[in-house]
């Protein structure tokens, strides 16, 4: 395993760790102590504090929940909607196939990213709101990615083979076709997390989706850009720590592609 | 204790000769030997063949031999090319050698020539390289003369695309691109295992007619001990790693007298009569690093004695241009009991479960199947025999449903297949099972294999379903021990039995064998062979049996239907058809068959040229 993956892995590993036990936080984020504020890095304050005392490293380490939850349910949301309907496209073909293709280049043509922001600012809602728009116009790409998996591998003899014993369709699918497709599965989910960072945190960044002074990441680099002479800290440890997650993530999600080496597997 | 037959010197005049050939792969962190201290030489206008089964390393051997190994496997050894002595083979050491010296045609047509390059280009890649110019008039000119020496006489294939023409042509092609850069030695990996059985006397013929006007040496890897007895003068037989026999290629058929050599010749089905059983060699192959002490063939060997347990037979000469390695070389080999020829089975008489009438089946303008009309009865064994294109596979995957007719009607059992309701599919189910092809993606890779055979077990309705899976593994010739083991860990002849007993475990009445023993080697050809006419035997099944290879029909059917380009273009007993063909191409498929009794090949209806598959 290289070292690149060990270190993602710690990484994640850790994020997930205060992400599960927040309170290994060393201050409560949201103290707010006007008497140290914007004061540099020392030994109770790591990373320093912000412009109202509140300790720049708790916040980080707090930020960690809603950087990972946000995605990881956009993510699973995505992966699960997409494999259904990759299934259902490239399995079954026919009317499905072309009603769910054409969906998903409609979505496709619109250019998500603007359109979230719209959708999110206008209406003024709030973090689930954003998540919803945020997982259909993922599920472009991931679909279409699952549904030549499905492709390539619906043809197989030994599915043929199911089909002929009389096995039904369903069953088929669940039982064969699925595992077949899994390493897909799972590669499309480890990449769709680290562009659910970066998205989610995108928005949040911009104001949305998130109320002013969460410890949210990106929420933290947002308000604190005008400390950056001051306590560049407040705005690089939270942008750190997405870069860190996000590359992490990907890493991964690289490495399993590679490793299962995704061509064909039944050699 | 006799003492290793002295390799002849090679003579200045030897065209190749690789002397003490050993690669060694890492396995699991060991280095284990692929080939070991193989050696082999051609002349100029001699062919020679390298014989073997999977496993034997003679492509290994082969390409070792030109420096064509990725980098992860070592090679040591000597090359010699015409006398200049090149020392190992190696990536650096052959690279120039490459097309001027030595050209090399491998297995595959379609994916060894560029297809983003029109043939023209192809073959005249080699004059640009070296002249550095721009291409010229006269390197069209050039590549039209190069394609009318390997049989293509029309000119408009210099600008067709690889995919636009057909296998053989292809084939045809890649010769002409090997031979381009003027090499004294052709080597050809399994240049016609891809190819129709037509295509490949035609390709064959080819390779013959070259080396003789060329004084070319031809160096043939292949499993088929007939293309090599047909046209090599000398062949080496490979098992293990290791050349076990070396002999004239003429004499191959009748005078092998390596155990291992004679059992593949006795293994090999003949097209002439129908066994009742063909001989096989029992045991597998051991994989690199597995291999036993002492003689790599004894455990499987019928006259194996302690010596052959203990130490490593050398290379024994028996007579002239002659060697085995073996310790009981000289003594003789035991006579075959003569194989028993089948009775001819009666006509069928039982009830007709598959019938097909004016089946058709398009895709756009294609016609696949055109008007088919079969029918199946009870018990009785059914060959659909055909050249790849000819609509044989698609014929029986309509029987089973796998695809529908655009016209026509197919019967199993009396029910529609095309329409059938829920029920009246369970019915077909039961009726019509089919077994595949390719033994590695037959099975699903992430089960294992006694769960594949329990899903199929639980669908026929069986209240055991463990016991009948182990019963199903009993009737083909399998343990219990399997039962949990994946696809992975079996051989490509366990996987078929395990294909074949999912077939089985809906307690069918006809079963369809695609191709079921195409992808496997003779040896264990002869053993699934066996083993499906024991099962008819025994459990009174009907057979469609799907093939391209005659002699394998001749020894599984009762009853024959020929298809060319989705036409049936003859029926009758096996007898009948293989014996006394009425039709031309039925006779033309026949007269393919590559048979060393023949000195000169017929010449063939099929055209060479203007074959290409796309229309004009």
């Amino acid at each position: 395993m290289p070292i690149s993956i060990g270190l993602a892995a710690v990484i994640l590993g850790a994020v997930a760790l205060v992400a599960v036990f927040p309170g290994l936080a060393p201050h409560n984020p949201g103290t707010i102590d006007s008497t140290s504020s914007l004061a540099g890095p020392s030994g109770s304050h790591l990373l320093g504090t912000d412009q109202l005392g509140r300790d720049v490293f708790s916040r980080v380490i707090a930020g960690a929940r809603t950087a990972v939850l946000g995605p990881l349910i956009l993510t699973i949301a995505t992966t699960t909607i997409a494999t259904v309907l990759a299934l259902v496209a490239g399995y079954f073909k026919g009317w499905a196939d072309v009603v769910i293709s054409r969906a998903v280049d409609v979505v496709y043509s619109v250019p998500a990213t603007v359109v979230a922001i719209v959708i999110v600012g206008v209406t003024g809602g709030g973090w689930w709101l954003a998540l919803s728009v945020l997982t259909v116009f993922s599920l472009p790409v991931n679909v279409r990615f699952l549904r030549a998996a499905v492709l390539s591998r619906a043809e197989l003899p030994y599915i043929e083979a199911a089909r002929t014993s009389g096995l039904s369709e369903w069953r088929i699918v669940l039982r064969h076709l699925l595992p077949a497709i899994s390493p897909f599965v799972v590669t499309a989910f480890f990449l769709r997390f680290t562009y659910g960072i970066v998205d989610l945190s995108s928005l949040s960044f911009l104001g949305l989706g998130v109320p002013p002074g969460s410890s949210d990441w990106g929420r933290m680099i947002a308000e604190n850009r005008s400390l950056l002479a001051i306590n560049a800290w407040t705005t690089i440890a939270p942008a750190l720590a997405l870069v860190a997650v996000a590359v992490s993530t990907n890493t991964i999600g690289d490495w399993l592609h590679a490793r299962w080496d995704l061509k064909d597997k039944t050699k | 204790m006799r003492a290793e037959a002295t390799i002849p010197t090679v003579s200045s005049t030897a065209a190749l000769a690789v002397r003490d050939l050993t690669v060694r792969a890492r396995k699991a962190g060991d280095l284990v030997e692929i080939v070991d201290g193989v050696a082999f030489e051609v002349m100029p206008g001699e062919a020679v063949a390298i014989v073997g089964e999977s496993g034997s390393g003679k492509s290994v051997s082969v390409r070792a031999a030109l420096g064509l190994l990725p980098g992860e496997l070592t090679v040591a050894g000597e090359l010699e090319v015409a006398g200049r002595q090149i020392g190992t083979p190696g990536r650096r050491g052959t690279q120039p050698l490459h097309g001027a010296e030595i050209g090399f045609v491998m297995q595959d047509p379609f994916t060894m020539l560029n297809p983003s390059l029109t043939c023209g280009q192809i073959l005249t890649a080699r004059l640009r390289d070296q002249r550095g110019a721009k291409k010229g008039r006269g390197y069209r000119q050039r590549a039209i003369e190069w394609l009318a020496e390997v049989g293509i006489a029309d000119a408009h294939v210099v600008d067709q695309y690889p995919f636009e023409l057909s296998g053989g042509m292809r084939q045809r092609v890649a010769i002409a691109a090997a031979l381009s850069g003027q090499p004294r030695v052709l080597v050809a990996d399994e240049p016609t295992t891809a190819l129709d059985v037509t295509s490949q006397a035609q390709i064959l013929d080819l390779l013959d007619g070259l080396r003789r006007s060329r004084r070319l040496a031809l160096v043939l890897v292949t499993h088929d001990l007939r293309v090599a007895a047909s046209i090599c003068d000398r062949v080496y037989v490979m098992y293990a790693g290791k050349v076990v026999e070396e002999m004239h290629g003429a004499r191959l058929l009748n005078a092998a007298a390596h155990p291992y050599t004679a059992g593949l010749v006795a293994a090999d089905p003949p097209l002439e009569q129908r066994l009742l059983r063909l001989p096989t060699i029992v045991g597998a192959v051991p994989s690199p690093g597995e291999r036993p002490a002492g003689c790599r063939f004894a455990p499987r060997c019928e006259i194996a004695v302690d010596i052959c347990r203990e130490k490593e037979p050398p290379l024994i000469a028996l007579g002239r241009d002659h060697r085995t390695r073996c310790h009981r070389a000289g003594e003789g080999l035991p006579g075959r009991p003569v194989p028993v020829s089948a009775t001819p089975a009666a006509a069928a008489e039982g009830a007709v479960l598959v019938r097909t009438h004016e089946a058709r089946r398009v895709y756009g303008h294609k016609v696949a199947l055109a008007a088919a009309s079969v029918e199946i009865r009870a018990g009785e064994s059914v060959g659909i025999v055909g050249e790849s294109g000819s609509g044989k596979s698609t014929l029986a995957r309509m029987i089973v449903g796998l695809e529908h007719p655009t016209s026509g009607r197919v019967d199993v059992a009396g029910i529609d297949v095309h329409g059938a309701s829920r029920r009246e599919m369970e019915t077909v189910r039961a009726t019509v099972q089919m077994a595949f092809q390719d033994p590695s993606s037959t099975l699903n890779p992430f089960r294992a294999v006694g769960s594949t055979i329990a899903e199929a077990v639980a669908l026929s309705g069986s209240d055991d379903i463990r016991g009948r899976t182990r019963e199903l593994l009993d009737l083909v010739g399998l343990n219990a021990t399997y039962a949990p083991r994946r696809p992975r860990q079996l051989s490509g002849g366990e996987r078929q039995r395990i294909a074949i007993a999912r077939a089985l475990a809906r307690n069918p009445r006809v079963m369809v064998c695609d191709e079921v023993v195409s992808a496997l080697d003779v040896s264990v050809q002869a053993h699934i062979l066996n083993l499906l006419n024991e099962l008819r035997d025994k459990l009174g099944l009907a057979y469609v049996f799907i093939t391209h290879d005659l002699a394998v029909a001749r020894q599984v059917t009762d009853r024959l239907y020929v298809l060319r380009s989705g036409e049936i273009v003859e029926t009758g007993t096996t007898d009948q058809v293989l014996s006394h063909p009425n039709h031309p191409y039925t006779r033309d498929l026949l007269a393919s068959v590559p048979d060393p009794e023949r000195t000169s090949t017929p010449t063939l209806a099929g055209p060479a040229e203007g074959e290409s598959t796309c229309p004009r």
